[in-house]
């Protein structure tokens, strides 16, 4: 288990009560009170939603940078997991590298990816680059000295992520979370709010444009 | 972004109603707590003969796994069950 689940546990292990005293009861019965509230809805859908962090992984210390901004991200509520859950490096046989990312990018529903030099974050960039369906769950982050130098050159990589977010030295875990916040919750309020009018593209009733302006004033079709 | 929203959205409901059922908040605290020696035959003696359907539902979500007869919180299962701690606060 990774270090921070570890630590998570242990905290579990000291807040909860011994099993069959009243404390113990109390503090079952006040979650299930508050779980049964409407309010509860927004942070089950939250705590759902999942986050692969991406970058370069290559070096034990570029390494180390993606675990601290996934354990913020955890720490800050928000569920996130680095593919190397999934992907072990030194090990040989089973699925590619290629295929865990095709499998992580499907279920999780956002993107963080870092900014990395060559090797280190080659395979994800060609990966994420030429896979549009996944553009709109990308956060790109990007050393703001090296976008500077880019922003002028379309025929630069950096065009291929429609969110671009820069940063400066030790600016990036404090973006990473404070972006993936924003992305989480509203996703999360839009699940809910669409879960609540039935509406969306794959609600039974829903009626295209085309078909809802047929016969207004002014329409031409 | 490109999500199926009616499919996450299921699916955070079908977990709300999975928590609530028969004694899962229990099992999950009692797992949280005592875990990783917990057998699911010391479930069912706390619990009843229904934690075992509860425990099912609970592995289906991907919170609890059991290995080598001994029942887990996965990753997922602690950080839900500091969420719920949260409510509780």
């Amino acid at each position: 288990m990774d270090g921070y689940f570890d630590e998570a546990k242990r905290v579990l292990e000291e807040k909860i009560p011994e099993f069959d005293t009243p404390e113990f009861r109390r503090m079952r019965d006040e979650i299930r009170k508050k779980l049964t509230d409407k309010e509860a809805d927004l942070l089950i859908t939250v705590r759902r939603l999942k986050i692969l962090v991406l970058g370069d992984w290559f070096t034990a210390e570029k390494k180390q940078l993606l675990s601290d901004i996934k354990n913020n991200l955890l720490k800050n509520g928000l569920y996130a997991e680095t593919i190397d859950r999934y992907y072990d490096m030194n090990k040989s046989g089973g699925l590619s590298q290629l295929q865990i990312l095709e499998t992580c990018c499907i279920n999780h529903q956002l993107i963080v990816f870092i900014d990395g030099e060559g090797k280190g974050t080659l395979t994800e960039q060609n990966y994420l680059c030429s896979n549009y369906v996944l553009h709109g769950k990308i956060l790109f982050l990007i050393d703001e000295a090296k976008f500077d130098k880019f922003k002028d050159n379309p025929s630069e990589y950096i065009r291929d992520f429609p969110t671009i977010i820069t940063y400066k030295g030790d600016e990036l875990t404090n973006k990473v979370v404070t972006y993936s916040k924003l992305r989480i919750y509203r996703l999360a309020n839009i699940i809910k709010k669409q879960e609540s009018a039935g509406a969306g593209l794959r609600s039974p009733n829903y009626e295209p444009w085309k078909e809802r302006l047929k016969g207004k004033k002014g329409y031409k079709p | 972004m490109g999500e199926n929203i009616k499919r996450l959205s299921v699916e955070a409901s079908n977990m709300k109603t999975i928590l609530l059922q028969n004694n899962n908040i229990d099992i999950l605290l009692y797992l949280a707590k005592y875990n990783p020696n917990v057998t699911t035959k010391e479930i069912e003696e706390k619990f009843g003969k229904d934690s075992a359907e509860g425990l099912k539902g609970l592995m289906s979500f991907n919170l609890v796994k059991e290995e080598n007869c001994n029942l887990t919180l996965t990753e997922e299962g602690i950080f839900q069950v500091e969420g719920l701690l949260t409510l509780a606060a």
